[in-house]
């Protein structure tokens, strides 16, 4: 009697629904969702973090639409419910289930994770527990939907691997399609599993650590951008149009996992920009529309796509996120939106011999008139974003950043006057070391060493007009500690989880006791992961994914960072032979 | 244009709280192709209201919107249609029409549907209008406060299986409808079973002309 049980279970989450906090979360109903109740094929894909966060993922937004549009799948939507519906779903056992139809994820045949953060893997596991789905892979059987993850924290899978049956690595554009077409053509499961190993994307963690490659997607540059978003309701983080212009950068920052991860740069024509964000505006509501990219000023045809959006929406807010610093691009940003009074920096390090070192390829003087020219256009609200443990970094780097702040207020009293009314936020982060980077084989600087630095910034940093903002240690070290893990990580995350964590990117419910407790019963310290270095010849837990940028290169970038020398970027100044480009893979720019 | 509409919130779409249902609206009429009037200030604001917050949970057939389009000669029927045909599921508009005058709610008509039968319900009713005085507590933010709901509600009645109750808003407030379920769940016998809860209709009245004013023609 399945639409008796389905009735049912309707009526118990409706139930649920009044007794909890936002529920509006769990819902669905949005503008321009996709509903394929009677599709042979269906799939859940999972943003393993609340929903406001989750909606608000371009990349879920984007594989959510390839599904329904070019597959005869059904994708529907799940977040991670928030510790108050999760509890009462346990207690009146209710499963996870579906926004569109309300029907359980266990009922799919497959659930698919996007990977985006370290902070939210004890989330993975809350999902699949409460879809009902055993824990660990080796468990499931022929009932079971097949769990894939993917995104770019899937390229250090190996925290993962024993609850995960297959890790897609790279872009999901490139082999969607032919997933979906295994999972029509073949009922089995195991059969499903043997033929989603024959793909060279996807690993799977039961035939053992064989090579495996990262997607590309070649046709980024020809293929339609999205128009046709889900628009959430208000208490998503961002609620606006966005259309990713470019994908991939070449830059070279030396501490940059998406740097390696995207390349080579791909740049979308702005004709299918300017039609997709003006489709995008009509049919989601929005007002605001992002050009997005990990460096949009560097997108060739940024001007004339500012130019032709404005024509024909002149009073939109449009906004240019991840911009290089200099003046040009401050410029674009405020040609872009008039109105807007806030504009973010990101030197990322405050000395010129600290940049060397990370390979960010701009000077004192080109920040200082970054910041002239940002005063000069109105702005009001300066962000000036930094990290701090770098490698190498002496207490030099971190009055630097001190420094640097006193300047940029001196620059806004010239412009606003000595009481002016005018803020700038210094943001500072801690450096988490990454895999497929340069520094990967660095360790993350010792919690107590960052706390010091904090400390000195606190002291050092303060006054009118000036804002500090520094980042919790206790998540950098988590981060750090699962973001380079190994297989063992993987028990050190089911005991964490078991004993309460989750939602570890919420400082509210952020349990640092349990998680030195996990990683104690695991034979390991939590701030000796995070912190280990490791020697250019130790084998590392993803040495079998291959990201397409050679290992040697990352080595010989590490020794150009401890020789304080920049690596060109690739688009001007030359191939540096990184090993990404090979076939049809290049970079791929558009006319100015 | 100033217009106001009816709406009904059905389904899950009961579930959005009343600055969602604020926000999904502003985003519909964008999509619809139509710009709502901003405020005059330093911050202005788009000029729409919704005439009484409905509780979350709590579906509606009567939903008063008043908002302030851009343009003066606005077809009230193409707004409606153009309007319905880009609200999110759940979420019905049921007429147009340009604005009257300004209207003070006075008060709304709710249908608590209970899982108990007719019986039931009649004796509780029955129990409820027998009492002077009906005591519910309400938490919120600022702590707990005690709701006399028989004033607000003083006369519950059953038809079509049902409890059909008008609760009144006065000059020191009004009582919730979950909370005059409540109450009615504290005079039964038997338990009635959760209520679902639906407004029936917002009741207004003209908004009386203030001291000293002078009326126009």
């Amino acid at each position: 009697m399945p639409c008796v049980e389905q009735h049912d279970l309707q009526e118990r989450i409706e139930d649920l629904l009044g007794y909890v906090e936002k529920p509006s979360r769990y819902i669905g109903g949005e503008t321009n969702e996709t509903v394929k109740p009677d599709a042979a094929v269906r799939v859940a894909l999972a943003y393993p973090d609340a929903y406001e966060v989750g909606i608000s993922n371009q990349a879920l937004q984007i594989l959510y639409g390839l599904v329904n549009d070019r597959t005869p799948a059904a994708a529907e939507r799940v977040y991670c419910p928030w510790p108050d519906m999760a509890d009462a779903m346990r207690r009146t056992g209710v499963p996870l289930f579906t926004l569109e139809t309300w029907r359980p994820v266990a009922d799919c045949d497959l659930l698919g994770i996007t990977l985006q953060a370290e902070l939210t893997y004890s989330n993975v596991l809350e999902l699949i527990d409460l879809a009902g789905i055993p824990l660990h892979a080796a468990d499931r059987g022929p009932g079971d939907p097949i769990v894939l993850a993917g995104g770019p924290s899937a390229s250090n899978p190996m925290p993962l691997a024993r609850f995960v049956e297959a890790f897609y690595m790279g872009e999901a554009e490139e082999g969607l399609d032919r997933i979906v077409a295994i999972l029509e053509a073949i009922p089995d499961r195991a059969e499903r599993l043997r033929r989603l190993g024959e793909l060279p994307y996807l690993y799977l963690p039961a035939q053992g650590d064989l090579p495996v490659e990262r997607a590309i997607f070649t046709d980024f540059a020809i293929d339609t951008a999205p128009t046709h978003p889900v628009v959430p309701y208000a208490s998503a983080i961002f609620s606006r149009a966005s259309v990713e212009v470019m994908r991939g950068c070449t830059r070279g920052c030396r501490f940059c996992h998406a740097g390696t991860w995207y390349r080579p740069v791909r740049e979308r024509p702005v004709e299918d920009v300017v039609r997709a964000g003006l489709e995008q505006l009509g049919c989601t509501g929005y007002d605001e529309l992002s050009l997005t990219s990990l460096a949009t000023s560097d997108y060739s045809g940024v001007e004339r796509a500012i130019r032709e959006i404005k024509a024909a929406k002149p009073d939109l807010h449009l906004s240019l996120p991840s911009n290089r610093v200099d003046t040009g691009p401050v410029a674009l940003s405020a040609a872009a939106n008039g109105r807007q009074r806030s504009i973010t920096l990101a030197p990322e390090a405050a000395t010129q011999r600290m940049r060397d070192i990370i390979c960010k390829t701009i000077t004192d003087e080109m920040i200082e008139r970054a910041i002239d020219a940002a005063f000069a256009a109105g702005y009001t609200s300066l962000k000036l974003y930094f990290m701090i443990g770098l490698p190498l970094e002496t207490f030099e780097e971190v009055q630097g950043i001190a420094d640097l702040g006193y300047r940029a207020r001196e620059i806004g009293r010239r412009h606003h006057g000595e009481g002016g009314r005018f803020t700038v936020h210094v943001s500072v982060s801690n450096f988490v070391p990454k895999p497929h980077t340069p520094f990967q084989w660095d360790g993350m600087a010792p919690p107590d060493q960052l706390r010091v630095k904090q400390d000195y910034l606190r002291r050092a940093l303060r006054g009118r007009q000036l804002k500090l903002s520094l980042h919790d240690v206790r998540t950098s070290l988590l981060e750090a500690a699962i973001g380079r893990g190994d297989a063992i990580t993987g028990d050190v995350l089911e005991a964490a989880w078991r004993a309460g964590a989750r939602f570890d990117a919420w400082t509210e419910h952020h349990r640092e006791d349990v998680w030195r407790a996990a990683f104690g019963a695991a034979g390991r310290d939590l701030e000796v992961e995070a912190t280990r270095e490791r020697g250019p010849l130790d084998p590392l837990p993803w040495d079998h994914v291959r990201s397409g940028v050679s290992k040697e290169f990352l080595l010989d970038e590490w020794y150009q960072s401890r020789a304080e020398r920049l690596t060109g970027d690739c688009r001007w100044d030359g191939c540096s032979d990184c090993g990404a480009c090979v076939g049809p893979v290049r970079n791929r720019l558009v006319e100015a | 244009m100033r217009l106001e509409l009816r709406l009904a919130v059905r389904d899950r779409a009961r579930f959005l709280s009343h600055l969602e249902m604020v926000d999904v609206l502003l985003a519909a009429l964008r999509r619809a192709g139509y710009a709502v009037t901003l405020s005059q200030g330093m911050r202005p604001k788009p000029v729409i209201s919704l005439a009484l917050a409905r509780g979350v949970g709590v579906a509606s057939e009567d939903e008063h919107l008043a908002v302030d389009l851009v343009g003066e000669d606005l077809d009230p029927a193409q707004v409606l249609e153009r309007l319905a045909a880009t609200c999110p599921r759940g979420v019905v508009p049921l007429s147009c029409a340009p604005a009257g005058p300004k209207a003070d709610v006075s008060g709304a008509s709710y249908r608590l549907g209970f899982s108990a039968g007719a019986a039931e319900l009649e004796r509780a009713c029955a129990a409820y209008r027998a009492v002077p005085e009906l005591v519910v507590e309400r938490s919120g933010p600022k702590g707990h406060r005690q709701i006399d709901v028989r004033r607000f509600a003083p006369d519950p009645t059953v038809a079509d299986g049902a409890v059909h109750v008008r609760i009144a808003i006065l000059e020191d407030g009004s009582a919730k409808p979950d909370e005059v379920a409540r109450a009615l769940q504290a005079c039964a016998d038997a338990d009635l079973g959760r209520a679902a809860i639906t407004r029936l209709a917002v009741h207004t009245a003209p908004r009386p002309a203030r001291v000293g004013a002078t009326e126009t023609p």
